[in-house]
């Protein structure tokens, strides 16, 4: 985790973006070390693999970069970050979604890295990621980022509904149905788990 | 309030904290009296939110930003011959205001440069013809001079007139 690292993105100073703007590297990587994790989290929550992820993240501050000197503070910078993080990630994933389901299926096993967990938490952050997963697996791409930017990045709807462009209503509604689609995935997970019980009491 | 409307704001408003105060009461009175919204809160909550929420924040590796210098680097190289190509073609799509502009100063300087340089021949050929016609009066005077022989009546003028 960068040393930056918050629940939410912090703003970053105008002076920290005119000096990036200008070429100065410094001023850079201080704008990647506050934004690359919340960049990163989101297009691997979106891809759902850590390899893909990593690209967008690259693409998105080599976005960044370019257009710095065009960025005319109209919108925050925050933003305009997530903006182009969210439209990086989404292309993404609908240029690959015809191999998505293959590239899951062989990406490597969670790794969060944080050596120090004792064996108790490694299992409850893997067993939460594993469900974490199985539930944004679920969900179309337009009702996934509005949950991820929601739950993840702690947007409030008219933040989310500004990065995305599209109306606070929207926002409200695609949230409301991957929220709908994920109880009853998780209704029927009981279901089934109610059932296995009853057979292993009979099969008793 | 019918549970129909407490489920819709409890899957948003309500759950995320942008319900105003008096909804959130009424639905909170609700809550207390019905079992099946209840139920549906805490899966909300304890199921679908908090594993999204625990799930946090991650870090790209260290490999994400050596390529992005690696690339902004190469890019750098690249675009000094980039920067050429492009002052070349702002030489030669320029603006059509500015284009026509530079036409008509262009056409005015042409018309002045014509202008003054037709002057200048018609006065220096003046200036012959007066230098000349000086020249043919002195020598008429003097008696002398390479048209001499022509004029010459072997006295000089004074003394003819005398």
């Amino acid at each position: 985790m960068s040393k930056y690292a918050e629940d939410k993105m912090q703003e970053i100073h105008k002076e920290i973006i005119l000096r990036a703007s200008e070429g100065d590297m410094e001023a850079f990587k201080d704008i990647y070390d506050r934004a690359s994790g919340y960049v990163y989290t989101i297009a691997y929550r979106v891809l759902g693999a850590r390899e893909e992820a990593q690209e967008v993240t690259q693409d998105v501050f080599l976005s960044v970069y370019k257009n710095l000197k065009k960025f005319r503070f109209k919108s925050t910078f925050k933003t305009w970050i997530y903006r182009i993080t969210t439209n990086y990630a989404i292309n993404a994933y609908r240029k690959k979604a015809k191999d998505r389901a293959r590239n899951v299926a062989f990406d490597e096993k969670f790794d969060p890295g944080h050596h120090g967990d004792t064996g108790n938490e490694k299992f409850e952050k893997d067993h939460n990621e594993a469900v974490v997963r199985s539930m944004l697996e679920e969900l179309p791409a337009d009702q996934k980022i509005c949950l991820i930017l929601k739950e993840i990045e702690g947007m409030k709807y008219d933040e989310i509904a500004r990065t995305l462009n599209i109306k606070l209503n929207t926002v409200r509604t695609r949230i409301k149905r991957a929220r709908e689609k994920l109880i009853s995935r998780y209704r029927e997970g009981s279901d089934k788990n109610e059932v296995r019980k009853d057979k292993a009491i009979i099969a008793d | 309030m019918k549970c129909e409307k407490i489920r819709q704001l409890l899957l948003t408003d309500h759950i995320d904290g942008e319900i105003d105060d008096n909804l959130r009461e009424e639905v909170e009175r609700h809550l207390k009296t019905c079992s099946a919204c209840r139920e549906l809160e805490r899966v909300l909550r304890s199921e679908i939110s908090a594993p999204l929420k625990a799930a946090g924040v991650m870090s790209p590796p260290e490999s994400v930003w050596e390529n992005i210098t690696e690339k902004i680097h190469e890019s750098g190289k690249i675009s000094v011959l980039e920067l050429a190509r492009e002052r070349l073609f702002d030489i030669f799509t320029l603006k059509r205001p500015v284009l026509a502009l530079a036409t008509v100063m262009t056409l005015f300087i042409m018309v002045i440069s014509v202008y003054t340089a037709n002057d200048l021949l018609e006065r220096r050929y003046v200036d012959n013809y007066m230098e000349d016609q000086m020249d043919l009066l002195y020598d008429l005077d003097n008696g002398s001079g390479e048209n001499g022989s022509l004029y010459d009546i072997g006295i000089p003028l004074e003394e003819f007139m005398l």
